[in-house]
């Protein structure tokens, strides 16, 4: 048998009749799915396919998106803790400004009781000066009484009275220099307590410029006011021009003719007319009896 | 694949039913013969046919017509056999019985008895081939596929197709002699 017969044979094999029923199976199968899944299915897919990139996309960016919101989220509240860090350097801060307020105020506080007894100081010794005006008046007073008592009449003794108005100028001459330490002293207090330069620039303090001229001093008239007055209206010699006040026993005037010193402590002594001025560092003090 | 096929296919794929029902009854013989021939029980066949369809329903949207359809349907069917022939409860004797029963059907093609009885032993030989070599006989043979389509559905080359075809007639060559010589044999072409 030979291939030809072979194949001729298998093609005339005998082909089955299926049942008669197998068509209705077959239909009814497919009857069942009315809405063949691989339309339903496949028309789904179709729609949904072009919008894959897209959706791709969305998910993606939502996914960024996340993790953006979750960056942000910790950043707030970094920010958060910072702020509330913030917050308590802002009041460290107050309290350090309330805390500069107060020792500003405490300074403040000390430079007053300062200046408070300073001013305690300087009325003890404005008292001190109004009580030495007070003697000062006492002391014009007398000088007043014993000018009137010289001019008595010609048959009282001249020599006593010459020597009683030679005392009594001598005690003016010291009231003038006690006037002129006064104001000089007034003036230092105003000036750091430092001398004034000249008798000039204590016009403010003298009540009259007749107090610079000595009561003996023949060669000098008193100026009538303070415009007209200059240092030849003046018989006493200003020794200690922008002194420290504190050098209390230093020279600040006197007078050439009754040797009557002035010290820079408002006091003034009547000195022996034979008696000298002791020069240190060229500052003039009262030298030892 | 015929036009005709082509279009009932597509509509089929959109959802025709009607297209559906027309390519059920195109084709269900043909895969029911199949399938019967292979596992040589018409229940079986039957059950295994609509097995076939289900899952012709099921693959439809994927089908992207680079084959034909029957070829496609063919190589599913197949597959739906291969499935059954891997359970226990198969009966590889029943296939030759099926054959043997058929060689005394009198509606069969053959002019002469001894014709019938060479033919029906060259149909049982068949089925004791080796596996790989009876699919493509039955297909290329029994289904009247093309060497191409019978490679298709089967998913090999075609020219492991003739190969296995070769096989197979020099198998049945020997397997079934001849018992007549001039009245059976068709003259052999000259080479």
């Amino acid at each position: 048998m030979n291939n030809e017969t072979i194949e001729t044979l298998l093609r005339k094999a005998p082909a089955p009749r299926p049942p008669k029923e197998l068509l209705g199976q077959l239909t009814a199968d497919l009857q069942r799915r009315s809405c063949p899944p691989t339309h339903a299915a496949f028309a789904w897919w179709s729609w949904l396919k072009p919008w894959l990139p897209v959706t791709a996309c969305l998910v993606l960016g939502m996914i960024v998106m996340g993790a953006q919101l979750a960056t942000l989220s910790e950043l707030k509240q970094q920010n958060d803790a910072l702020r509330q860090s913030l917050g308590d350097f802002d009041a460290l801060r107050k309290e350090n400004a309330e805390y500069r307020r107060l020792s500003a105020l405490a300074a403040e506080i000390e430079r007053l009781d300062q200046a408070l007894a300073e001013i305690a100081t300087l009325k003890s010794e404005i008292a001190r000066f109004k009580t030495t005006l007070s003697e000062m008046a006492k002391l014009q007073f007398e000088n007043d009484k014993i000018i009137a008592e010289l001019k008595l009449p010609p048959d009282v003794n001249t020599e006593m009275v010459v020597d009683a108005r030679a005392k009594a100028q001598r005690i003016t001459c010291v009231n003038h220099l006690k006037n002129l330490g006064l104001a000089a002293r007034i003036w230092a207090s105003d000036h750091d307590d430092v001398l004034p330069p000249d008798v000039l620039a204590i016009q403010n303090q003298l009540s009259s410029p007749k107090l610079l001229v000595c009561p003996s001093d023949d060669t000098r008239s008193a100026a009538a006011n303070w415009q007209q007055f200059t240092l030849a209206n003046c018989s006493y010699e200003f020794l200690a021009s922008n002194a420290k006040s504190i050098d209390a026993k230093r020279v600040l005037s006197r007078c050439a003719i009754h040797n009557n010193v002035g010290l820079v402590d408002g006091s003034v002594h009547q000195l022996p007319l034979d008696r000298v001025l002791v020069e240190k560092d060229g500052k003039l003090y009262m030298s030892e009896p | 694949m015929s036009d005709q096929t082509d279009r009932l296919c597509r509509r089929a794929k959109a959802g025709d039913s009607q297209a559906a029902s027309e390519l059920v009854t195109q084709f269900y013989r043909r895969i029911f013969c199949y399938l019967c021939r292979l596992c040589g029980d018409e229940t079986e066949a039957a059950d295994l046919t609509q097995k076939t369809f289900l899952k012709l329903w099921d693959a439809l949207p994927g089908f992207e017509g680079r084959s034909s359809f029957s070829t496609w349907l063919y190589g599913i069917a197949h597959h739906v056999y291969l499935d059954w022939r891997r359970k226990p409860q198969r009966d590889d004797a029943r296939a030759s019985a099926w054959w043997e029963a058929r060689a005394d059907d009198a509606r069969t093609p053959f002019e002469s008895a001894e014709q019938r009885d060479l033919a029906f032993r060259l149909y049982a030989a068949v089925e004791h081939l080796d596996e790989p070599v009876r699919d493509v006989v039955h297909l290329h043979y029994y289904q009247g596929l093309s060497l191409s389509e019978t490679a298709e559905a089967l998913g090999i080359a075609v020219s492991t197709v003739k190969y296995r075809i070769q096989s197979a007639l020099e198998l049945l060559r020997a397997r079934v002699p001849d018992s007549r010589s001039s009245a059976l044999t068709v003259p052999s072409k000259t080479p």
